[in-house]
């Protein structure tokens, strides 16, 4: 269980190279790096208003290129709401997901208070495997909301948060704090940015 | 004085009736003896052999593996089983022939001859006291009707006439009994005989069963030395050290044929080791290097199925390849300064035991070489020591926090990184073909950190 009220947790899950940081940094820093680093695992942090109040949303970007099941579940378990990428030029991509649902599926039980949003990266790609509809299917089939978007080109990413803290109907969550801009409340925390501590 | 004599007979009746309740349960007891048996009773001894169900399983068995042929395992440890279940059937097959002479037949003697003889003695003596019983009745009518009756002499005649039938028929009676008795008094004293058939079969299905044991004993080193000398076991998730001396190799084959194949095809691939493989394609390759097959060539266009079969070897392995042995002696390395942790992991390195050190070294130059083709694989050493440093080491506690897991991961990356990056001094030498790399770097590093060596 959620220990800490004050956070809101969104876990990004997705196979390797599918675009989890550069959907979370276009998000968190809105900038779009055009490097091929892969990921350990990096959590950001960014003040939004809830219920009236204010609280932290945690986003954590997963690693895609190992799946480390202890790691994976201990994610889960922590998770307030999931975004589950893949990437419309890979339809391996969309079968990599898969697995993880099911994983999510089992260890909340029931998915359908939790707010889970199934997006389609690189919308901007011309070499397209996944078709939209192929994606909306799958998001039927797992009664959880869909997307496309593309980090690249900055298109449908805030509306992808936004959307995914209005599917909690729990709490009610904004991007916007008192019509200040959140980007300025923006604060990163990279885990490898702190190699100092360990 | 007849009362008692008809009593007496009474109890010897009674006590016959006993007796036959118990020779009815010989009986049932006998027949239930031989339908334990699964041999035909009767049947000579080949003919026996023959019908017996482990025969039956003896040579589906032989006959399968002869279909599999001496070069498959399972055909020879089928042929071996076979051979030992058909001794069994034979032994099987003597215990049965044994117990029907010894003790069925004695007791089917009792059950069929003798028993019966007593009971129908039995019955003729009820018959003999019945028709006394009658024979003194009409007497004593008789003597009452001299009292009463007035032709006294005629009476007299017929009433020692009677006498005379009563006299006989007790006589009868008598000898009947003194045969039934005497029979009764064999049968007892043979008791003792006729129980100790049962001790026999006892001590005949004992017999049996040490002999079975015997021969399951005998055979058991045999099949048990064919399992042992079976090399190809799995090979995922198999110990290195086991599967290395197994397979007889100084590689383990996962990886050997993993970057044999990598080398031809998948130097140029965009993401190598971090764009997730199909997984069906992965779960085939896996399965056929796990019987080591010859025959992947259709692996050979699929890049990322190969590396990602290797990842799965790497991480499947009981102990991971960096050992848990040096896990805080490579962490404490990692946190070192940048020279200063070259030489920690250098040491760290040399420790490692023989056979891990010699694959980490075939690997690690692997790496290397796919690490110059960066330009367009995109996997510098940084980039491969974050996907695959994970699957070399990791800690024995790993998945109790996510921070010390996440942790791990950072260190990984910091010991694993240097290691691609200068694998050349690192690991000098050229080793199966797989040449020291031409990094400027790691050149520069090796004459820096020579010294440190010494």
């Amino acid at each position: 269980m959620p220990e800490q009220s004050n956070d809101y947790r969104v876990v990004v899950f997705g196979a390797g190279g599918v675009g989890k940081s550069s959907l979370v940094l276009r998000f968190v820093k809105g900038t779009f790096r055009d490097t091929y680093i892969p990921t350990v695992e990096d959590t950001y942090r960014q003040v939004i208003s809830c219920d009236k109040s204010v609280c932290t949303l945690q986003i954590t970007d997963t690693t895609g290129s190992h799946q480390f099941p202890a790691m994976q579940r201990l994610s889960i378990s922590k998770g307030h709401a999931f975004i589950l990428v893949y990437s419309i030029t890979s339809k391996q991509s969309l079968e990599e997901l898969k697995p993880i649902y099911q994983q999510v599926l089992a260890i909340k039980g029931n998915v359908e208070a939790i707010p889970i949003m199934l997006v389609g990266n690189k919308s901007d790609e011309t070499q397209r495997e996944v078709e939209t509809k192929d994606g909306e299917a799958q998001a039927n089939q797992w009664k959880c909301a869909f997307m496309e978007t593309s980090a690249k080109t900055n298109h449908n990413v805030t509306e992808l948060f936004q959307e995914l803290l209005n599917l909690d109907k729990k709490r009610n969550m904004s991007l916007n704090i008192d019509g200040k801009r959140s980007g300025k409340q923006s604060r990163a925390e990279r885990l490898k940015g702190k190699c100092s501590v360990m | 004085m007849w009362t008692c004599v008809v009593k007496q007979k009474a109890g010897c009746i009674e006590l016959s009736c006993e007796n036959k309740r118990s020779h009815r349960m010989n009986l049932l007891s006998e027949l239930q003896m031989v339908s334990c048996l699964q041999g035909h009773i009767g049947a000579d001894a080949e003919k026996r052999h023959k019908k017996l169900p482990l025969t039956a399983l003896s040579q589906a068995m032989v006959e399968g593996g002869n279909q599999l042929g001496e070069d498959s395992l399972i055909g020879k440890m089928m042929e071996v089983c076979g051979e030992a279940e058909n001794r069994l059937a034979s032994e099987l097959m003597q215990h049965e022939l044994q117990i029907e002479k010894d003790v069925l037949d004695p007791l089917s003697q009792l059950a069929e001859v003798d028993i019966p003889n007593i009971l129908k003695q039995r019955k003729q003596l009820a018959k003999l006291v019945l028709d006394y019983d009658s024979a003194r009745a009409r007497w004593l009518q008789a003597t009452k009707s001299i009292i009463s009756g007035t032709n006294t002499q005629a009476l007299t005649a017929k009433a020692d006439l009677l006498k005379e039938e009563v006299d006989e028929a007790m006589n009868k009676v008598e000898l009947c009994k003194d045969q039934l008795a005497a029979d009764m008094y064999s049968f007892f004293s043979k008791e003792g005989d006729y129980a100790r058939y049962f001790v026999t079969l006892l001590e005949a299905q004992a017999d049996y069963h040490r002999k079975s044991l015997t021969v399951l004993e005998s055979v058991l080193p045999t099949i048990q030395a064919q399992q042992d000398s079976w090399t190809e076991k799995p090979a995922f998730g198999t110990g290195l050290d086991e599967h290395l001396k197994r397979s007889n190799r100084e590689i383990a084959l996962p990886i050997e044929a993993c970057v044999m194949m990598l080398l031809e095809t998948g130097m140029k691939e965009e993401g190598l080791f971090r764009i997730a493989a199909g997984a069906s394609k992965l779960k085939k390759l896996k399965a056929a290097l796990d019987c080591s097959t010859s025959q992947l060539e259709e692996f050979y266009s699929d890049p990322h199925a190969v590396a990602g079969a290797l990842k799965s070897y790497l991480r499947e392995l009981p102990e991971p390849l960096m050992t848990y042995q040096l896990y805080d002696e490579w962490i404490q390395a990692s946190r070192q300064d940048s020279d200063k942790r070259l030489q920690a992991l250098w040491v760290a390195c040399d420790k490692l035991p023989k056979n891990n050190k010699t694959n980490l070294r075939y690997l690690v130059k692997f790496l290397a070489k796919l690490a110059q083709e960066s330009e367009v694989n995109k996997m510098t050493p940084s980039n491969i020591a974050i996907v695959l440093g994970p699957n070399l080491l990791w800690a024995k506690t790993e998945g109790s926090l996510a921070e010390m897991a996440a942790a791990t991961s950072v260190h990984v990356v910091a010991i694993v990184e240097p290691i691609i990056q200068h694998a050349d001094w690192f690991f000098p030498e050229d080793f199966y073909g797989l040449t020291a790399s031409r990094g400027h770097s790691s050149r520069k590093h090796k004459s820096e950190t020579d010294r440190w060596k010494r």
